[in-house]
């Protein structure tokens, strides 16, 4: 296997591992934990798609071939921004349980019938 | 490197997402977390990501599990009248629904899969990257393409991106209005007090150091302001959560905050003045100096200094909101009033 196609494949693992999380996980905490995990999963998948192999990281003076600049740019400002959502998130989680007195998805009244 | 060490790395990095998913305890899983963000900025580093590898690294161990913690201790506080039961989670054997689950996510696995063999594993190159690689050096007068790619070519969608922090911050804030800052940890021993005063200005020396540098090598202001960050959490962890907010007003970081935003937004402006479009760098008349050098790349190191500002202190103050405790409006809380 080409470290290519070990990035892309770990990266979609990762991604339905954390879709699970989401989906399955009654405590709120636990689904904030899968959206962090989608989060990284997609983080990993954008830099493998600009990743050569044998490249040289993007610094100048360039030593080889480098790996595409483009993905890292993106990546870069995604990682602080979604430590920011991730912190929004778990606003609302202290918020709600500070109203509703419990972390259970399925006892918070409103969302379910 | 070594392709057996790699695959090694790979599943290591799986396990702890696996792990994340299943272990018992939310605090366990906090900590898998923390694990999987480290090791996935290993991945970075080896994927040849060196930037994005830094920042992954000191936006997983420095804030996202500090912030995890936070709201953990935030909702674990015994009241009267809570229903403080853990929701314990048992996933062997699986529920139906879960197992219906289980197979969508292995179907959504599969077809994504699927999606990417026909990409061919091969990396994708437009003309955009090319130009970069081969004109950076001579345009924006920057060693590091990627600053040049944030804060030259793309300027725009980097103010942008700042934006979003300023507005995440000022949802926080509207959200725990009303509640006060509260002594809830009163630090740790004399020992680690002192060797703390010691290691703090090195932690500054060091994000000021990645901040200024960013344009010759791996680092910059987001990566920089997050270890500023990072170091006023250590003021709360080591001396106590009422130490910073006593002797820094929140006031002093949305100044911060906020000077930095506009401090970008200046420099754009100026290159809007002199005719040559919104966040223009060598074409606004900035001197690009010689390349490799410490004065080079023009407007990039200032815009470094203000975005670096602006994640600090948004940064900062959005732990220190979460720190604040919540008011409970219809019950006093026994024993914790001031």
């Amino acid at each position: 296997m080409t470290m290519s196609s070990m990035s892309f494949a770990a990266a979609i693992i990762i991604f339905c591992t954390g879709f699970f999380t989401l989906l399955t996980g009654r405590n709120l905490f636990r689904m904030v934990i899968g959206i962090s995990l989608m989060e990284g999963a997609l983080l990993l998948f954008i830099i493998t798609v600009g990743y050569v192999p044998g490249g040289v990281p993007p610094l100048l003076p360039l030593k080889g071939l480098p790996v595409n600049p483009l993905p890292h740019a993106f990546t870069l400002t995604t990682i602080v921004i979604g430590a920011s959502h991730i912190a929004l998130a778990l606003a609302f989680v202290v918020r709600i349980h500070s109203s509703y007195k419990t972390l259970d998805v399925e006892k918070i009244r409103g969302l379910r019938e | 490197m070594n392709p057996a060490l790699t695959g090694f790395i790979f599943l290591l990095l799986i396990a702890t997402a696996v792990s994340a998913c299943l272990m018992k305890d939310i605090l366990s899983s906090v900590i898998a977390l923390s694990v999987f963000g480290v090791l996935l900025s290993i991945v970075f580093s080896i994927l040849q990501a060196p930037d994005v590898a830094l920042t992954q690294a000191v936006i997983n161990s420095g804030m996202i599990t500090s912030i995890f913690l936070v709201a953990y201790s935030q909702t674990m506080k015994v009241r009267s009248g809570e229903d403080n039961t853990r929701v314990i989670k048992t996933y062997y054997p699986f529920r139906t629904d879960e197992m219906v689950i289980l197979f969508i996510c292995i179907g959504l696995g599969f077809f994504l899969w699927k999606g990417i063999v026909p990409m061919g594993f091969s990396s994708l190159s437009g003309d955009a990257a090319n130009h970069y690689i081969n004109f950076a050096g001579v345009e924006t007068g920057a060693s590091n393409i990627v600053a040049a790619v944030l804060f030259d070519y793309r300027g725009f969608d980097t103010l942008g991106e700042i934006a979003v922090i300023f507005t995440t911050v000022t949802g926080i804030s509207i959200l725990f209005e009303g509640s006060r800052y509260h002594r809830s940890s009163s630090g740790l021993s004399f020992i680690v007090r002192r060797s703390m005063a010691f290691v703090i200005p090195l932690i500054i020396l060091y994000a000021s150091s990645i901040v200024l540098m960013g344009h010759l090598s791996p680092g910059g202001g987001f990566q920089g302001g997050t270890v500023l960050a990072t170091a006023s959490i250590c003021f709360c962890v080591v001396y106590g959560s009422s130490f910073e907010a006593a002797r820094i007003h929140p006031w002093i970081k949305e100044t911060l905050e906020s000077t930095g935003c506009l401090f970008f937004a200046g420099l754009g402006l100026i290159g809007l003045c002199t005719g040559a479009g919104f966040l223009a760098n060598g074409a606004a008349g900035f001197p690009l100096g010689t390349q490799g050098t410490f004065i080079s790349g023009g407007s990039i190191p200032l815009l470094n200094m203000a975005v670096g500002m602006k994640v600090g202190a948004g940064l900062s103050s959005l732990f220190y909101s979460m720190v604040k405790i919540l008011e409970a409006p219809f019950e006093g809380i026994p024993g914790e009033v001031e």
